[in-house]
This record gives structure tokens, C-alpha cells and sequence, in this order.
């Protein structure tokens, strides 16, 4: 399958819309998506209880490439702390405890996606 | 919960430590951590394991979960690459490919090839034996090694070819085919290197060298150390290389620890099975200290002492041996063992045999004894060569023997003594012995301590006269005095005596002190 710019992003919107869903399903309330900071972009943030959760989405038709799991390097687990330290700052709130998500899509050409959640990256 | 325990075996030397490896797959940053004191050929298992369980068409957890591998006890050093088997078992239990109940009171040893093949390691039988004290009842083993795991009584063995077949045979599902494993290299060389020979060898071979037969017979009868020396060609090496075909074979104690060592040093011929008789190992007088006393760079690897125990370690030309070699050799005749420290660990192996030396008169070996015509030695170099007879080592030698090139006349009327008939001899004095010392730690009289010689088994009033003149005359030392004391129940075990007496005593003096033996017993052995 040939990708393009235009349909990674429509998949990555995919990927994001499916993931929204499944967390508001498991009981997570949303404070914010894709938010842009210095670092990057955070996919979600949410609330879970008193924990804000920084969660990264990761979406692929295949593993061919590795699994989503496998994309979560430690320099973009890094990144991520930085970018939650960063929203942290920017609305001024102190919670009590901050945990990173992974939220892997697995969408192949046909059936239903598979979505796996995975609590506390650290 | 996703944990599961295997079990396998850290070695330490000789010495063998059960180890839980715990493998514990859970959700994540992925990655495969391997914790507990692991050496750099094991931490690369994390690698060889991941593609043999790929490779073996099995789910390989680490692809989407955090895969943490802990070997406990956790400050135990371990080493080696025979845990692959237990931590790919492990990480396949905890993910639930195989049932973590099928795990118990199981070891699982074998290093993994990236096919999911299993690879032959070294030391199997003394990790089996450690494992089959902390009540493991069930191993699997690469299969060429399945013979030398079940040496150990009440071990079921399983011997397998690869990672699929060690999961069918968890699983109880059909085993399937693997290409077989292939053997460890060592084993046949090093068997072949001589001790098809040595078991042909008869003291029956020897025409004429009565005294040193004699001299011989009591050395191994009570385990005494001891001294040819004579030049060129008089049979030195001859009669040395004879000594284990009169020994009696190896107590069980031996057995298994010989067998152990010639595990751990890749020499074992698993289709000779448990060692019986004992060894004969030679060093060449180059031979470095590693390679005598045990060790070598990484894996600690036993010397040819150990290899030697319960048997006959002969070092021809012993004055031309490096000094370090002699001084390392000091420990193993007092103690019987040999401990080898190294940065971090301090490795102990078994290492109690008769060392026999042999040396020439004199540097380049013409000397007759005296001031010989034929010998070309410079004064300082005969200098040099005295000081190393009389080095530390030659103190604790028990029997001296000055051999002659012989002279005599092959007679085929007189039929010589084999081996055979010699072994029983030794073998009533040894069981005399063992009865005599039942109680105590020691079973021979070479290694029995001198107070406790001097407290319960004196030999007769008159006999320690006859002794305690000899000192009196400066001839003896009193360490001397000790080792004829030995001598001399040596001697009484052969001859049935209950108690050493001035007979024994005199017999005793004169293999100490390298003196010719009483005609009688030479011309009684030559018929």
C-alpha cells in the first residue's frame, strides 16, 4: 500500500478517534488533545481518578515494523515527560500523580481494530 | 499474574548452586532485562533466547511487553551460557505456552543456538549432583549430555535437541524432530591422549627395580608422596606411569568427584561412564600454573591436579618445573583441595593425589651421582639445581629413591609380580586403614596429622628409640621423624603388623631417607 502524507495523518486522526473513545469507555475524562508544546505534541491528556495521564496513540495496519509498543523509545518516553511537565505548567495544575499511556491501534485491512491499552510507560 | 520460576545451576568451581530464574512479562516499555549477577556470555542469553523463540515458531512476549529475567540469589555470581534453557522455559511459563506447574522440581540446563537448538555445555554432572540436593528430580539436558546427567542415582533425565521438543515434552503433546546436537569437542581427544595405554601397563613389564617396586607399593598403599630420582633411562617414568595400575579403584567419593571435575574441564567421555580407576596425569615441566593448579582467564578451568585426584600426578623432571607451579602445589599436598581466588570469587576443587617426582642427578641428566665424568653441568648451574630439590615441595615428600640404571640379567625363570597381585596387597592395607581411621576425616596414613599419630597410634617403645636416635644423630629432622613415623604403619598395614615395630621402623628410615631396603625384602619380591 502506497502512503501519502494526507492519508497518515487520516490515519493517525483514525487512530486518535478510536483510542478517545475506547479511554472515555474505560472511564477516563478527557482534558485535552493534541496539544502542541514546546517538545512535540501530546495526543490525549486525561484524567483517571487523581492521575493525570499523558497518553501517546500509536496506530499501524500491520507489525511489519516493529509493534507500537516497540515505537515508544526512551528518548520518545523522554520527550513525553518533558511535554507533560510542560502542560502541567501551562494550566497551573498540581495533581497528584502523572503516569505515560500507550493506546495501540491495530487496524487491519478488514475485521474490527484491536486496541490494547497500556497503563504506566512510567 | 505473569510469573514464572524455572530452575538451573550456577557453578562455582567444583562446587554447584541451584538458581531460580524467574522470568516475570508484564505491560510496559518493552524490552528484556536480565538481572541477578550475570556475566557477559549469559547477559547476551537475552538475545539467544529471543530468536530461538522465535525461531522455534513459539510467541515471543518481548514484542509487546516488558520481559524482566531475575536469577536468584541475586548476589550469587553466575557465568555461563547453559541458562539459556531456563530463562527461554521461564519467559514461555509466564506467558502460559507451558503449564509453570510442569516447572517444578525440574532443571532445565542447555545454552540455546538462534534456531532454537540446544548446545552442549560444560559441567553438567556436578550441576546435576548440586541439583539433586536441593531435591530436583527431574533435568533436562542437551542430548549428548543425557548419559553424564544420569550418572546421578534418582535423576529422571530427559535428553533433547532443541527448545520445540523441550516444549512438547512440557506440553505432552508430540515431540518433534530436530537435527541432532553435537557433542562437546574435548572428551574423546583428551581420552585418547593416553589412558588406553595406561590401562595395558603391568608392573609385571618391569625386570629387575625390586626396591623401587617396594617403595612404590607402600607409597600407594598409604598415600605417601614420593621421589625418584636417578639418571637417564634408569625407569623413573616406567614405574610412575605403573603406580594407579596397583592402586584399588576409587572410593564412591572419588568416583563422583573425579568424574565431576573431568565434567567441568570438558574431558569426560560420557561412554566410559562414572570414573573407577584412578588417574595418572603428567604435566610437561613448562606446564603454566593455570593449567597445574586450575584457572585460566574467564571460566575457572580445574588443573591437571585435579585432575589427577584420587590417582597419580607425576612431574618428571620436577627440579626444571616453574617456581610459581611449585609454590602453587604446596596447598594441595597439605590440604587436598586447591582453591583458586580470583577477583570476586574464590573457586575450590578437589585435588588430593599421590604426587610423585622424578628428577635427574644433575641438569643435563649424565651425572651418575658423585663427581660423574659425563656430566657437563657448570658448578652454579648443579648449585641451582640442588636448591630446587630441596624446595618446599620436597619437604613434604615422604619416599625418597635413588634408582640406578639397572644391572641385571633378565632370568626367564623368575616370573614377575603383576599388578594385579601387587593391588591386593595395597588393597588389605588401605581397608586396614579405613578401619583404623574410621572415625576420623582422613583415610590413609600419609595424610594422617602427627599429634594424632603421637596420641593414639604409636608405634613400639623400641621402634621410637631407633627413631629418636636417628635425630639425635642429626640425620633426621623431626618433620622427618613424622613421616617415618607414617611410613611405618604404612609398612605395618602391608605386612598384617598391629603395630609398627623396629623392623617397620628400620623399613620406614630407609625409604625416608633414600637408604637401601633389607635385602630381604628385595630378594623375597624377586622369588
Amino acid at each position: 500500500m502506497t502512503t501519502t502524507a494526507a492519508s497518515r495523518q487520516a490515519m493517525g486522526r483514525y487512530g486518535e478517534a478510536v483510542a478517545e473513545r475506547h479511554l472515555i469507555g474505560q472511564g477516563l475524562v478527557v482534558l485535552d488533545r493534541n496539544w502542541r508544546g514546546a517538545a512535540g505534541e501530546i495526543d490525549l491528556v486525561l484524567r483517571e481518578g487523581d492521575t493525570l495521564v499523558i497518553c501517546e496513540v500509536k496506530t499501524r495496519y500491520d507489525n511489519a515494523y516493529g509493534t507500537p509498543h516497540q515505537a515508544i523509545t526512551p528518548a520518545k518516553l523522554e520527550r513525553l515527560k518533558r511535554l507533560g511537565a510542560e502542560w502541567i505548567a501551562a494550566r497551573g495544575l498540581v495533581p497528584p500523580e502523572t503516569r505515560i499511556d500507550l493506546v495501540a491501534i491495530l487496524r487491519p485491512d478488514r475485521g474490527a481494530a484491536h486496541v490494547e491499552h497500556v497503563r504506566g510507560l512510567c | 499474574m505473569a510469573v514464572a520460576t524455572a530452575h538451573c545451576v550456577a557453578l562455582s568451581g567444583a562446587v554447584g548452586h541451584l538458581v531460580d530464574v524467574q522470568a516475570d512479562v508484564s505491560p510496559g516499555q518493552v524490552g528484556t532485562t536480565l538481572v541477578g549477577r550475570v556475566d557477559s556470555a549469559l547477559n547476551e542469553g537475552r538475545d539467544r533466547v529471543r530468536m530461538a523463540i522465535e525461531n522455534s515458531d513459539l510467541a515471543w512476549a518481548g514484542t509487546t511487553k516488558r520481559v524482566t529475567v531475575l536469577l536468584s540469589p541475586a548476589d550469587l555470581p553466575k557465568s555461563g551460557a547453559h541458562f539459556d534453557l531456563a530463562i527461554a522455559v521461564a519467559i514461555l511459563a509466564a506467558t502460559g505456552e507451558v503449564d509453570p506447574r510442569a516447572l517444578e522440581s525440574t532443571a532445565f540446563i542447555g545454552e540455546l543456538a538462534l534456531d532454537g537448538g540446544l548446545r552442549s555445555v560444560h559441567g553438567v554432572l556436578p550441576m546435576v549432583l548440586a541439583a539433586s540436593k536441593r531435591e530436583i528430580q527431574h533435568v533436562f539436558v542437551p542430548e549428548p549430555q543425557a548419559r553424564e546427567a544420569s550418572m546421578v542415582p534418582g535423576m529422571t533425565v530427559l535428553g533433547l535437541r532443541s527448545l520445540r521438543q523441550v516444549v512438547a515434552a512440557l506440553t505432552d503433546s508430540e515431540v518433534p524432530e530436530a537435527p541432532p546436537v553435537p557433542p562437546l569437542s574435548g572428551g574423546r581427544f583428551l581420552a585418547w591422549r593416553g589412558a588406553e595405554r595406561l590401562e595395558e601397563v603391568d608392573m609385571a613389564d618391569l625386570v629387575g627395580l625390586e626396591d623401587a617396586k617396594y617403595a612404590v607399593e607402600v607409597a600407594a598403599a598409604g598415600g605417601h608422596h614420593m621421589l625418584l630420582d636417578g639418571p637417564k633411562g634408569c625407569g623413573k617414568t616406567s614405574i610412575a606411569e605403573r603406580i594407579p595400575s596397583i592402586m584399588p579403584d576409587l572410593t564412591t567419593s572419588e568416583s563422583v568427584e573425579l568424574t565431576a571435575i573431568r565434567s567441568l574441564a570438558g574431558a569426560l567421555d560420557p561412554a566410559l561412564g562414572m570414573a573407577t580407576r584412578p588417574p595418572f596425569s603428567a604435566p610437561h615441566h613448562d606446564a603454566s600454573k593455570a593449567s597445574v593448579v586450575g584457572g585460566g582467564s574467564g571460566r575457572v578451568r580445574p588443573g591437571l591436579i585435579s585432575l589427577a585426584h584420587g590417582g597419580v600426578l607425576f612431574m618428571d623432571e620436577f627440579p626444571l618445573f616453574r617456581t610459581d607451579v611449585i609454590e602453587a602445589l604446596r596447598e594441595p599436598l597439605e590440604n587436598g583441595d586447591i582453591t583458586v581466588a580470583r577477583g570476586e570469587e574464590a573457586v575450590t576443587m578437589p585435588a588430593r593425589s599421590m604426587v610423585v617426582l622424578a628428577a635427574n642427578p644433575c641438569a643435563c641428566g649424565n651425572s651418575t651421582g658423585g663427581k660423574s665424568p659425563e656430566c657437563t653441568c657448570t658448578p652454579v648451574q648443579r648449585r641451582d639445581y640442588d636448591l630446587r630439590m630441596r624446595g618446599p615441595i620436597a619437604d613434604r615428600i615422604d619416599v625418597v629413591r635413588h634408582l640406578t640404571a639397572a644391572r641385571f640379567t633378565y632370568d626367564p625363570l623368575v616370573v614377575q609380580e603383576t599388578s594385579a597381585a601387587v593391588r591386593e596387597r595395597v588393597t588389605e592395607a588401605r581397608r586396614r586403614q579405613a578401619l583404623r581411621y574410621a572415625e576420623h576425616d582422613w583415610r590413609l596414613n600419609g595424610q594422617a596429622p602427627s599429634a594424632a599419630l603421637r596420641e593414639r597410634w604409636p608405634m613400639t617403645r623400641e621402634a621410637q628409640k631407633a627413631v629418636d636416635h636417628e635425630i639425635g644423630q642429626g640425620r633426621l629432622s623431626r618433620r622427618g621423624a613424622v613421616k617415618v613415623h607414617r611410613l611405618a604403619w604404612t609398612v605395618a598395614d602391608l605386612r598384617g603388623a598391629p603395630i609398627p615395630g623396629t623392623y617397620e621402623a628400620s623399613v620406614a628410615l630407609s625409604l625416608r631417607q633414600g637408604h637401601a631396603l633389607p635385602t630381604a625384602i628385595v630378594s623375597e619380591r624377586a622369588g
